[in-house]
C-alpha cells in the first residue's frame, strides 16, 4: 500500500461510520412532504380516472345523441294518439267497423293478422286527418274515414287496392311505418342503433396512418445513454462505457425522450362471420429517440432512429350502425422488426484549465436483436363517403412486450403501454 | 426488525417503518450532505430531499448490493443536482481565491498523518474547499473513482483531474499542519 493509498485509507476509516445529528424538525417535515406527495398521487390518479370516465361518457353520450329516436310524425289524430299512448287503442266503433270490413274482403288477411290490424288503423287514421283537414268537418273523422273504406272496398271488390288507395303511401313511408311498426313497444335508448350490416362485401382493403398519443421523457440526475455498453463497438467503448457507470457521480442532468412512434399501413380484411372480420397486411414504423447529458463542462447528445416494418393480425367487429356511420372494436396484435436503425452521438466537452473545446461525433447503423411482439385494442368509427369509400379513425393502445432489445432503448422498451390514434381510408370491394 | 424488512415495509409506503428508516440512516447520510455542501442550511434540504426521493423510489432497488450504498448515491447526485440548480460553475481556477494560495505550497510534511486531527476539523477544512476541489477530492477519496472516469465525467483532462485533486489534497494538507503546529506549540 503506498502512501496514497495510506492517505485515503485514513480519510474513509475517519469517515466511514461519521454520523452528523440531524435536525430536531427533520422527521415531521419529511412526513408532511410524504404526506403531500401522497395526496398529489391520489389527485393524480383520481384525475386520470376521471379523466377516463369523462371519455367514455363522452363517447357514449355522443352516441347516444346521435342516435335519438326518430321522432313520429304527428300524423295521428289527436284522439287516438291519446288512446294510443295509454296503450291500447280503443275505438270500439272503428274496430268494429274494419272488423266488419275484414270479414266482408278476407283478401286482406295476411300472416301476422295483429300487425295487420294495427296498420289498418293507422292509415285509415292518417286518411282520416286528411279528411278532416280538407272537410273542417270535426266530429268522428275515423268513423267517416272507415265508412269510406269500406265503401271503397265494395266498390273495387279488392281488399289489397282498395287498401292502397285508402292510404297511398309511398313505398319508403310503408318501409318506415313497418320498421315503426315492428319496434312498437321496444322504444329504448338503443331505438334507431341497428345491428345489421347492409350489402356488407367481404373484402376491404384499407391504407391508414396511426401516430402514437403519448411519448416518453426521463429526466435524471444519473447520467443515461439509449445504448448499452455491449452495443458499442470496441473504439466506441470510452464513450459507451461513461454514461452507463451509473455508479458514478458527477454534476450531470440527463434526459431521454422517446418520440410518439408514427406508422403507416397498408391492410386488407374478409368478413369472416357476420360482423365480424379478420384484419392482416403490412405496417411501416417510424421511431425516434434522443438522449441529453449536460453537466456544467461537458454536454452529449444522443439521437436514435429506427425503422421498423410490421406484419398485424386484427379481428375486427363491426358492432353497431348509427345510420351510416358505423362503430368497431378491434384486437389483435403485430410482429415487427427494425428495418434499419442509426445512432448518433454528439459529444462536446469544455476544458477551462486548457481554454479548449473538445468536439467528437460518432454515427453507426444499428439493428435490434429480436422482433418486436405487441397486442392492440381500440375501438373506431367508419362512415362511408363514396362508392365502396369509407373513412374511418380508431383510438386505442398497444402493450409491448419484453423482447429483449436491451442495447438499444426505444419507446417499446421505455414504455410499455402506448396509446395511439388511427385514421385512414379503405375500400370495400 | 432487520433493513430487508424495513425496506419490504417501506415498499408498501409504511410510514412507520420510513420512521425507522430515517432514524437508521438519517445520521450518516446527514455527514455525506455535509462533505458535499458548505453550508448547513443546504445540507438539511439535501438531506430532507434526499429521503424524499429515497421513500419515492425505494421500489427500484433490488435487493442487490448495499443499501446503504444505494441510498448515498442517490444523496451523492442529489447533492450534485442541487449544485447545478444554484448555476454555479466547476470553474477550478478562478474560484481558488487569493487567501488560499498560500496553501498550495507543498507540505512539508508529506506523510501527514489525518488520523490525527479530529473528524470535525477534517470536515471543516474538507468543506472549505473551492468547490471544484472539493468535488474532485471527494469523488476520488470517497467515491474511489478513478481520475480517466472523473476526467470523463467533468470533461476535463485526466492530468487536470490529478492535478485539481493534488490541490485538493495539498490544500486539507497544509490546513492539517496548520492545525497541528498551533496544537503543539
Amino acid at each position: 500500500m503506498n502512501e496514497e493509498d495510506i492517505f485515503k485509507e485514513q480519510l474513509r476509516s475517519v469517515f466511514s461510520d461519521y454520523e452528523v445529528p440531524v435536525p430536531s424538525d427533520g422527521w415531521e417535515r419529511l412526513e408532511q412532504s410524504l404526506d403531500s406527495l401522497q395526496r398529489t398521487r391520489i389527485v393524480r390518479r383520481n384525475w386520470f380516472i376521471g379523466s377516463a370516465a369523462a371519455t367514455v361518457a363522452i363517447l357514449l353520450g355522443s352516441l347516444f345523441f346521435f342516435n335519438l329516436p326518430k321522432p313520429i310524425e304527428p300524423n295521428v289524430h289527436p284522439v287516438l294518439a291519446e288512446e294510443m299512448t295509454s296503450g291500447e287503442i280503443k275505438i270500439p266503433d272503428m274496430q268494429q267497423e274494419i272488423e266488419v270490413a275484414r270479414s266482408e274482403f278476407p283478401v286482406r288477411q295476411r300472416a301476422g293478422g295483429g300487425r295487420q290490424e294495427v296498420l289498418i288503423a293507422k292509415y285509415t287514421e292518417r286518411e282520416a286527418t286528411k279528411s278532416q283537414i280538407a272537410s273542417d268537418k270535426p266530429e268522428h273523422p275515423e268513423q267517416m274515414v272507415v265508412d269510406d273504406q269500406i265503401e271503397d272496398l265494395h266498390a273495387d271488390n279488392d281488399a289489397v287496392t282498395a287498401r292502397s288507395r285508402i292510404a297511398q303511401p309511398d313505398p319508403e313511408e310503408i318501409e318506415r311505418l313497418v320498421k315503426e311498426f315492428e319496434h312498437a313497444g321496444k322504444a329504448t335508448a338503443f331505438e334507431g342503433l341497428s345491428l345489421e350490416e347492409e350489402n356488407k362485401k367481404p373484402m376491404t382493403l384499407a391504407i391508414n396512418a396511426k401516430g402514437g398519443l403519448t411519448s416518453s421523457r426521463e429526466i435524471v440526475n444519473s447520467p443515461m445513454t439509449l445504448r448499452s455498453t455491449s452495443a458499442a463497438g470496441p473504439s466506441e467503448m470510452a464513450y459507451a462505457a461513461l454514461p452507463l457507470n451509473t455508479m458514478s457521480v458527477a454534476d450531470n442532468v440527463a434526459q431521454m425522450v422517446h418520440d410518439q412512434p408514427v406508422s403507416i399501413g397498408l391492410t386488407i380484411s374478409r368478413s369472416i362471420v357476420d360482423r365480424l372480420s379478420v384484419e392482416t397486411g403490412v405496417v411501416y414504423t417510424y421511431l425516434f429517440s434522443r438522449a441529453k447529458n449536460t453537466s456544467v463542462d461537458f454536454q452529449n447528445q444522443e439521437t436514435q432512429l429506427f425503422h421498423y416494418l410490421g406484419i398485424p393480425v386484427n379481428l375486427n367487429y363491426n358492432f353497431v350502425n348509427i345510420g351510416r356511420l358505423g362503430m368497431f372494436a378491434s384486437f389483435g396484435g403485430m410482429v415487427e422488426k427494425d428495418i434499419y436503425g442509426e445512432f448518433r452521438k454528439r459529444e462536446q466537452s469544455v476544458s477551462k484549465e486548457l481554454n479548449s473545446t473538445a468536439q467528437g461525433v460518432i454515427s453507426t447503423k444499428i439493428s435490434q436483436k429480436n422482433p418486436q411482439i405487441s397486442v392492440n385494442a381500440g375501438v373506431g368509427l367508419f362512415y362511408p363517403i363514396y362508392g365502396g369509400f369509407n373513412l374511418y379513425g380508431k383510438i386505442g393502445g398497444a402493450y409491448y412486450f419484453d423482447a429483449g432489445n436491451y442495447d438499444y432503448r426505444t419507446i417499446y422498451t421505455d414504455k410499455k403501454i402506448v396509446f395511439d390514434l388511427n385514421a385512414g381510408i379503405r375500400f370495400d370491394f | 426488525m432487520d433493513d430487508s424488512q424495513l425496506i419490504a415495509a417501506c415498499k408498501k409506503q409504511n410510514r412507520s417503518a420510513q420512521k425507522a428508516l430515517y432514524e437508521l440512516y438519517a445520521p450518516k447520510m446527514m455527514a455525506v450532505c455535509m462533505r458535499y455542501c458548505k453550508d448547513n442550511e443546504t445540507a438539511r434540504d439535501l438531506l430532507h430531499d434526499g429521503f424524499l426521493q429515497v421513500f419515492t423510489q425505494i421500489g427500484s432497488y433490488a435487493g442487490k448490493g448495499s443499501f446503504e450504498g444505494w441510498l448515498r448515491r442517490i444523496f451523492v447526485n442529489l447533492a450534485l443536482e442541487n449544485y447545478r440548480k444554484e448555476k454555479k460553475r466547476l470553474d477550478f481556477l478562478n474560484d481558488y481565491g487569493k487567501e488560499n494560495e498560500d496553501f498550495l505550497d507543498a507540505p512539508e510534511d508529506d506523510c501527514l498523518e489525518v488520523g490525527d486531527v479530529p473528524r470535525q476539523e477534517l470536515l471543516d477544512i474538507i468543506r472549505g474547499m473551492p468547490e471544484g476541489y472539493r468535488t474532485v477530492f471527494n469523488m476520488v477519496v470517497f467515491e474511489d473513482m478513478p481520475h480517466k472516469e472523473i476526467a470523463a465525467m467533468l470533461g476535463i483532462t485526466e492530468n487536470a483531474s490529478r492535478s485539481q485533486y493534488f490541490r485538493a489534497k495539498t490544500f486539507l494538507q497544509n490546513k492539517v499542519q496548520s492545525i497541528m503546529k498551533k496544537k503543539y506549540i
